[in-house]
């Protein structure tokens, strides 16, 4: 009995003290609807690690994962927008303001204020914005939905379609992470 | 029947049979790699190896179809996809497999530990320096090698 409590309490200090939180198949979706037609497409590789410590926040997209179900808007998006020969990936690199507040060892939704670098198309913007938490079972799942403006990034819209496309992006983050090894 | 007749139906069916080939263009489907061959198949630690030796050799793979022999380190299901991670315990390198949604059906058995050949066009990869994540390549429209 002693020995079943004692590998108990080791079990749940191990869960307690997981700092590193991580995953290479979260997911990002972006949705931009425009006069001519709805423009989606999905990214389901998507490196997300966050540093529950240090309140740490990061992801790596390679831009040439989005898939799309039109074979055109792909190309469009990688060779007229996007240009992933150039700049082949987008990051985020920043941190959850308020980490104190979320407890991963403890069920529940946490709301999550998350400021940082967003880097897309070779341009770096600072952003600020808030997202979910989700802590089952001493994992973490994060969901963030937010919009970016394709000027900001010096992302073109050619002028033949300049009125029919719109001009920003809403973009869904939902990523459950696994504790570091 | 008029020539004026005959000029404007040909122009008719000119005009019809464009409008369906812009229409088809437009809206085709992305491509299926399925039944394509992968232009090299690898096993997960020939290619790996690439990400730390051969980083120009990598490049030039991208945008093609290959093909990786590994095992199964996690399957990512939802209810439109699965994402399959290649990799082993010794490192946190790995290989991150969109499968194709026409293919979806036929991945629906697959198991972490399973050894499995992967082909998928290669979208790119990363060499973490500074994160611990390992190195990571990125396949899209993935399906099941046959062969």
């Amino acid at each position: 009995m002693k020995q079943l409590f004692f590998s108990l309490c080791v079990l749940a200090s191990l869960q307690s003290t997981a700092q590193r939180y991580m995953t290479k198949t979260g997911t990002v979706d972006f949705v931009a609807t425009g006069a001519i037609e709805k423009i989606e497409g999905s990214n389901k590789s998507v490196a997300c690690l966050l540093d529950s410590k240090a309140g740490s926040l990061d992801f790596i997209i390679q831009i040439k994962s989005f898939v799309f179900e039109k074979q055109l808007m792909q190309e469009h998006f990688n060779e007229n927008y996007m240009e992933s020969d150039k700049f082949p990936k987008a990051s985020f690199k920043g941190s959850v303001t308020n980490m104190t507040s979320i407890n991963m060892a403890k069920d529940g939704d946490y709301t999550a204020d998350v400021v940082g670098k967003l880097m897309i198309h070779g341009v770096t913007k600072d952003v600020k914005s808030t997202g979910k938490v989700i802590v089952k079972g001493g994992k973490p799942v994060l969901k963030s939905a937010f919009s970016v403006l394709l000027a900001d990034y010096g992302i073109e819209i050619p002028g033949a379609v300049k009125d029919k496309i719109s001009k920003d992006v809403k973009i869904n983050v939902h990523c459950a992470l696994d504790a570091m090894k | 029947m008029g020539n004026k007749l005959k000029f404007t139906l040909v122009m008719l069916t000119v005009s019809i049979i464009a409008v369906i080939g812009a229409w088809k263009y437009v809206n085709k489907a992305s491509n299926d790699f399925s039944e394509e061959a992968p232009k090299a198949t690898y096993t997960f630690k020939e290619i790996m190896d690439k990400t730390s030796n051969d980083t120009s050799g990598l490049s030039r793979l991208v945008d093609e179809l290959v093909a990786v022999k590994g095992v199964i380190k996690k399957v990512t299901k939802d209810s439109t996809s699965t994402t399959v991670e290649l990799g082993d315990s010794n490192t946190s390198s790995s290989i991150i497999c969109q499968i194709d949604s026409r293919h979806q059906a036929s991945c629906s058995f697959l198991k972490e530990g399973q050894p499995v050949c992967i082909k998928g066009k290669m979208a790119g990869f990363n060499v973490d320096l500074d994160l611990g994540l390992g190195n990571t390549i990125q396949l899209n429209y993935c399906s099941l090698e046959k062969k």
